[in-house]
């Protein structure tokens, strides 16, 4: 089970507050997810190919975003090759990113950089016989408009990675002046004042290196499934989360057989959440059938919601409960609008009503906590989104690991400079920066030398 | 009336650092080799400071001399005062620097020249380089009108190239320690195309020794165990002279900052850019204003002389200003002056004409050399010499020019910044220029080049074999540490803990008692019985080796996954417009810059991580059509 279906989204405009900002979906639900937020005319399915249409953007909970001009592309003929959208939006970087987290919320997941040139490859839409394309590849890997939108969502990353890294090039700066000056009445840091400089650099790195840990879901999504006993209000709840009525919901028990999902976006991280079938003993074969593929589900889930009737717990809830013991989770005391006593379960749980939406909001933001072990939110901290970068600095990790042992072991601490060097090269590959100028600049900056 | 005088293989223009190396290493390898220069009495001059090495280009010379240079052995014969800097440091950053003998060093120069085999030495002034229809040099004519023909030309002018001699607010045309300048030569270079740069540097006065208070300043002393700079070297040194440490005070500071109005360099009179490191007294003083005192050294210029170098203090105030500021300085209160201070602008080029071999990209048998190729500094200078002049002489035979890589040399740092970034002011090696500083020791120079030097002709067999001696020693001394335990012992106890250790009981192999730190080779003869007796220099290889084992393996590590870059060499032919996928900016930049590999072109500024995959796959591309 995979989040995306094949429809990706993103801003194929470079960051910043331009005139417009055009924001590119392609994929085969690339016309039905605009159309659930696209309010024109016509319906993006229905409109005519290449031929801009004005409108609006709405999300899904009915909020005006943006007017925008919107055209719709059909595969093959498009850059991708596929069924493809523009949505010209006003070029705000707020009123942007809004409009791309809505078209996410209708159900387009973010294009990983190099994902449109890739499908245009894939398409035959490029050559790769003439090798040349590759190059486009990679090319849109560094992209600007590409990493930018996965930036965007993330917070800015290149600021905190130039913080780090300008942190380290200062304290190399620093041991090396004194190796290409030994004449010099140079004020430098002691071995031990070095030690603490890194550890903070360490520090830094790991904070960063946590938030990866966010980023992922950021760019992945949160796979949530309700699980619990036949008819604790399941498919209400996922109801009421969603705002839709997706799921269906009857006083009979085993009701939903098959897992049904829907989208929701919290705090800048999308979460599906999967209505499954109500785990118990018995029940007919297809119910069988349903219930075998909750209990499987909960291994692919990131996190489970094990939903309970409040003041109506049993011992099947805690067989369900002990399913759950290796996995992240809430349990979720349902119907608290008929009944608040507490449940006599051991560990947190969370009072809500379906019906009222009561306890809802808390719960949303509790999934995205649990998920990220409580990563903090992009507003606050930038965010490691893919691999690349998180590759990247754990190898800062690790040489600033080796530079402080060989200066905590005694060793001359200009030993120490190469594997400072190494750390801020690794974090420039995340910003595109070189090193080596860099720590000369600083050095005939910050100190008087010279014959 | 122009008349042709003669034919060479190797013409070099100008017998400073870097043409007495290019002309000895061109003659050497074969070249029928002629050096031209202004003055005769001014080869191999040291028109600013009296030593050679420093941090860095100690490096250089120890180069220089692994491949069969002449810099380290002229200094060896004429120095008077040698010190290893940074021996309280990593062996990466020890560097060897000597005061030599200004004189001295100068007569030993032009005598190795003049008795070079194959290499002509002339008093003149080359005032044009000729070309043929195709950009390439077909020889040399002097301001007297002898036409000379030559396969291939250095241009090694150094500051004399448009030489403009400025103190305080006057000026003139000049070259360095009162020499004549070289003055149609830039024309000639700019009627053919080339870009020139103007840049400045500086000298601080000289004052007589006999009016120095000494006894108030801090006396300097030479190493008690000099290294010389040659590898081919067993003699014993010692050294002749002090050096000595004074310094500025505010009220130095205060007389600058009062007529810096007639600073050149904040008057305007100067348009040259000027070294950052190696600024003037008054650049200091308006920098960093902060600073409460700057720190002069008084370095004696030669044993035959009485005239005193100020370390620190160059400058290019007027000449009543500078002796105000002399005599407001400890010790220095009644000195005479002997030379002015003065501040040199001179024209180089814009390095990035240049290949790694420092032969123009566009000129065919022009190679640049020195501070024409806009370094600063005789031991840039000199390795820059030696590399243009064995390149030179290399395609005058129609082989392979050598080029040293990042990871084999300073020398090869060197010429890359150069010749790939380029730079904005006067270049000068420094150890955090290099990435491989672990593998570029002062200490291996030998390990590194000796085989390449030998191989290409610069070094003799014996030499060589003596070379391979050392390093089957240093080999055995290895192995030897490697697989000998010493039992616990009290005196063995006491080594560790004076250093900080816990006792041992049980007995320990040598080599894991040398890689702890503070634990040194000389610190553990007392316990080491089978001890052989061999030099210091080999033992002090075996011992960096073995004790930074884990640092040298890391940076070889990234050398070896860097080296596929280096080793993908793109065609000089090739085409950049016709690469698809290349970012504007990064089509411009190749084209302009012909890069020699995909290593060098990464490098450049302006040219991205992506654009060298689009590179890579482009290339990968045409060798599969040429198949």
């Amino acid at each position: 089970m995979n989040l995306g279906n094949n429809t990706i989204a993103a801003v194929s405009t470079a960051h910043g507050v331009g005139g417009v900002a055009v924001i590119r979906v392609s994929g085969t639900e690339a016309a039905p997810v605009c159309d659930k937020i696209f309010k024109g005319k016509t319906p993006v399915s229905c409109a005519q190919p290449y031929l801009m249409q004005y409108g609006s953007i709405k999300s899904l909970s009915g909020e005006l975003i943006d007017r925008v001009l919107c055209v719709y592309m059909k595969g093959p003929h498009s850059y991708t090759g596929e069924d493809t959208v523009e949505i010209h939006c006003h070029g705000g970087i707020i009123v942007t990113e809004k409009v791309l987290g809505a078209v996410i919320e209708a159900g387009a997941s973010l294009a990983a950089p190099g994902e449109f040139t890739k499908r245009a490859f894939l398409n035959g839409k490029i050559d790769l016989a003439e090798a040349e394309a590759v190059g486009d590849i990679i090319n849109a890997e560094t992209d600007l408009s590409l990493t930018e939108a996965v930036n965007r969502l993330g917070g800015t990353l290149s600021d905190e990675i130039n913080k780090i890294r300008d942190e380290i090039l200062d304290i190399t700066a620093q041991i090396l002046v004194t190796a290409d000056y030994p004449e010099e009445d140079i004020d430098t840091e002691t071995a031990s004042g070095f030690a603490k400089m890194i550890k903070k650099a360490l520090e830094y790195t790991e904070g960063l290196l946590e938030t990866s840990k966010r980023g992922k879901f950021i760019k992945d999504g949160v796979k949530c499934a309700l699980v619990g006993r036949p008819n604790t209000g399941k498919s209400s709840l996922l109801n009421a989360l969603s705002g839709e009525n997706k799921a269906i919901v009857t006083d009979i028990e085993g009701t939903t057989r098959d897992i049904v999902e829907q989208r929701i976006v919290e705090d800048g991280i999308v979460i599906t959440l999967y209505d499954t079938a109500g785990i118990r003993e018995g029940g007919e074969e297809i119910e069988k059938i349903g219930i075998k593929k909750s209990i499987d589900f909960i291994k692919e889930a990131d996190i489970c919601l094990a939903v309970m009737e409040n003041g109506n717990i049993n011992g099947e809830d805690m067989e369900i409960l002990s399913l759950l013991k290796d996995k992240k989770h809430i349990v979720v005391l349902n119907k608290n609008d008929i009944n608040d006593e507490d449940g006599g379960i051991e560990g947190e749980t969370l009072s809500i009503s379906a019906k009222t939406g009561a306890g809802l909001d808390i719960l949303r933001k509790r999934i995205v906590e649990l998920v990220t072990d409580g990563a903090k939110s992009s507003v606050e901290r930038a965010m490691i989104t893919n691999i690349r970068q998180k590759e990247a600095l754990l190898r800062a990790r690790e040489n600033l690991r080796g530079a402080l042992s060989t200066i905590e072991g005694g060793f001359p601490i200009d030993l120490a400079a190469s594997d400072l060097e190494n750390a801020a090269s690794s974090l420039g590959e995340i910003t595109g920066e070189t090193v080596n100028d860099e720590i000369i600049d600083k050095i005939f900056s910050k100190f008087c030398l010279g014959k | 009336m122009d008349f042709h005088a003669e034919d060479y293989d190797v013409i070099v223009i100008g017998g400073g650092h870097a043409g007495a190396e290019a002309g000895t290493a061109a003659a050497k390898l074969g070249a029928r080799t002629a050096l031209f220069t202004i003055s005769l009495d001014a080869v191999g001059n040291m028109a600013c400071n009296p030593n050679i090495g420093g941090s860095g280009k100690g490096h250089l010379v120890r180069e220089i001399d692994a491949l069969g240079g002449i810099m380290g052995k002229a200094a060896d014969n004429t120095f008077i005062q040698s010190r290893m800097l940074n021996r309280g440091k990593g062996p990466a950053v020890w560097s060897l620097r000597a005061q030599a003998d200004r004189w001295a060093y100068r007569n030993e120069i032009k005598k190795r020249l003049e008795f070079t085999e194959n290499l002509d030495v002339r008093q003149g002034e080359v005032s044009d380089i000729l070309f043929d229809e195709n950009k390439h040099v077909t020889g040399v004519k002097t301001s007297n009108g002898a036409v000379y023909g030559a396969k291939a030309v250095v241009v090694a002018t150094g500051t004399y190239l448009g030489g403009k001699i400025i103190v305080g607010e006057n000026s003139r045309q000049g070259g360095p320690d009162g020499m004549l300048p070289a003055l149609p030569l830039t024309q000639c270079l700019l009627d053919n195309g080339i870009e020139i740069y103007r840049f400045k540097t500086g000298t601080p006065p000289r004052i007589s020794g006999k009016t120095i208070d000494y006894s108030v300043m801090e006396e300097q002393r030479g190493d008690d165990n000099i290294v010389p700079f040659s590898f081919d070297d067993d003699n014993e040194y010692e050294n002749r002279v002090s050096c000595y440490l004074t310094y500025t005070n505010e009220k130095t500071h205060e007389i600058i900052r009062n007529n810096l109005h007639r600073a050149p360099l904040f008057s305007g009179v100067i348009e040259g850019v000027g070294p950052r490191y190696c600024p003037s007294i008054e650049d200091k003083v308006v920098r960093f204003a902060e600073k409460k005192r700057h720190q002069l050294f008084i370095e004696p210029m030669g044993l035959n002389s009485d005239e005193m170098y100020v370390s620190g203090l160059s400058t290019s105030m007027p000449e009543e200003v500078q002796l105000e500021i002399l005599h407001s300085i400890k010790g220095l209160e009644h000195c005479k002056m002997m030379r002015t201070g003065y501040a040199i602008e001179y024209d180089c080029i814009n390095p990035l004409q240049l290949k790694a071999s420092l032969e123009f990209k566009d000129y065919g048998g022009l190679f640049g050399a020195g501070q024409f190729n806009g370094s600063s500094g005789y031991e840039e200078a000199a390795a820059q010499g030696l590399m243009a002049g064995i390149n030179a002489a290399q395609l005058v035979k129609g082989e392979e020019p050598l080029i040293l890589g990042r990871d084999e040399a300073y020398i090869g740092v060197l010429i890359d910044d150069l010749v790939t970034k380029g730079t904005k002011e006067p270049y000068r090696m420094m150890t955090s220029r290099s990435e491989y500083r672990l593998l570029l020791r002062q200490d291996n120079a030998d390990e590194r080049l000796t085989p390449k030097g030998h191989a290409i002709g610069l070094i003799d067999d014996e030499r060589y074999e003596k070379f391979k001696e050392k390093m089957r020693a240093v080999d055995m001394e290895i192995e030897r540490l490697e697989s000998t335990s010493v039992p616990p012992s009290e005196e063995l106890n006491k080594i560790l803990t004076d250093n900080g250790f816990e006792a041992i009981s049980t007995g320990i192999r040598l080599a894991d008692l040398l890689r702890r730190p503070y634990i040194t080779y000389e610190s553990l003869a007392s316990v080491d019985s089978t001890r052989p007796e061999i030099s210091g220099d080999i033992s002090a290889q075996a011992e960096v080796k073995i004790k930074y084992a884990g640092y040298i393996k890391r940076q070889k590590i990234i050398v070896s996954q860097v080296s596929k870059l280096e080793n993908k060499l793109i065609p000089e032919d090739l085409d950049y417009d016709n690469v698809y996928g290349l970012r504007i900016e990064a089509k411009q930049k190749l084209q302009k810059m012909r890069p020699r590999s995909i290593g060098q072109a990464s490098r450049i500024s302006g040219v991205s991580p992506a654009d060298i995959s689009v590179l890579i796959v482009a290339l990968e591309g045409r060798d599969k059509k040429d198949e």
